[in-house]
């Protein structure tokens, strides 16, 4: 199997779960060897307990054909920030699918997907590029997510819900069936959405309310 | 506040009606829509716009928008 170098984006709390994930590939699917982590702080793993550490910086890095990357960063404006340069220099993204994660019939994902351990994607789903979703969070029918949002850890998108560009999901929020969330919205940690969120909005509590 | 308002946060509260579909006598719970999350959701914004928690007893007496309308202002 041809070896490409993978470099996870961002040594940040994100970042180092995603090595850890990595490890959890199964050795006969990889097709690459992690060379380590890029981080525009090159002290990011200092005197903790990573053999690779930081490499080199993310802003100004150009990627060589045999390089691949996985996205390190969970939030929404960092990851567009740091990993669009690099796109636009011709890096490639892989999708990083932890061994544990369910997927069932008719699932999309786009490129640089990183699904972490216990997260479940049930039927007809569409996932942009770039989408993170965290730990034990679902998915169900006909759920759809645009293009660069993040799903934080024990979320719940229930069906027909449909979420924009760009969207942040905080931990444990979650959304009733068919309702919509727009692009670049925020839903805070422990909301529960059920009346549709408009572009940009930030809602939180239970019932989800409009903050900002 | 106005009526013409109060209809307008109604039908975005309920959410699954069209804009512009309601009216002062429309018999809200006769709608199609109207169903506990909706009494939920009407509940939440006339709270958030009008700082009025509205309780179960009233959606009991109001029989139109425009008798939920004058309940709120009754209140404020």
């Amino acid at each position: 199997m041809v070896s490409r170098n993978l470099y996870i984006v961002g040594a940040g709390g994100f970042g180092r779960e995603v090595y850890c994930w990595l490890k959890d590939v199964f050795p006969l699917e990889r097709d690459w060897q992690f060379c380590g982590f890029l981080d525009d702080a090159p002290d990011a793993l200092d005197g903790m307990n990573y053999e690779k550490g930081v490499v080199a910086p993310i802003h100004g890095f150009i990627p060589k054909q045999s390089d691949v990357f996985v996205c390190g960063v969970g939030s929404v404006p960092a990851k567009m920030k740091l990993c669009q340069p690099l796109i636009d220099r011709g890096a490639q993204f892989l999708t990083l699918i932890h061994p544990s994660v369910v997927i069932g019939d008719n699932v999309k994902l786009g490129t640089g997907v990183v699904l972490c351990p216990g997260v479940v994607l049930t039927c007809d789903i569409s996932l942009g590029a770039m989408v993170m979703i965290n730990c034990h969070s679902s998915a169900g029918h006909d759920v759809t997510i645009g293009d660069w949002s993040t799903i934080s850890g024990h979320c719940d998108l229930t069906g027909y819900t449909k979420l924009g560009t760009g969207v942040f999901f905080g931990s444990g929020a979650r959304i009733i069936p068919g309702k919509s969330v727009g692009d670049n919205a925020v839903v805070g940690a422990g909301a529960v959405v059920i009346r549709s969120v408009a572009v940009e909005q930030k809602v939180f509590g239970n019932p989800a309310r409009v903050f900002a | 506040m106005s009526l013409q308002k109060f209809i307008e946060d109604f039908e975005e509260a309920v959410e699954d009606i069209e804009p512009n579909s309601l009216t002062a006598a429309t018999n809200f719970k006769a709608l199609e829509a109207w169903d506990s999350l909706a009494v939920l959701t009407v509940t939440d914004v006339i709270d958030m716009e009008y700082a009025v928690l509205l309780k179960k007893k009233d959606f009991d007496c109001a029989r139109t928008v425009e008798e939920l309308y004058d309940l709120v202002t009754q209140v404020r």
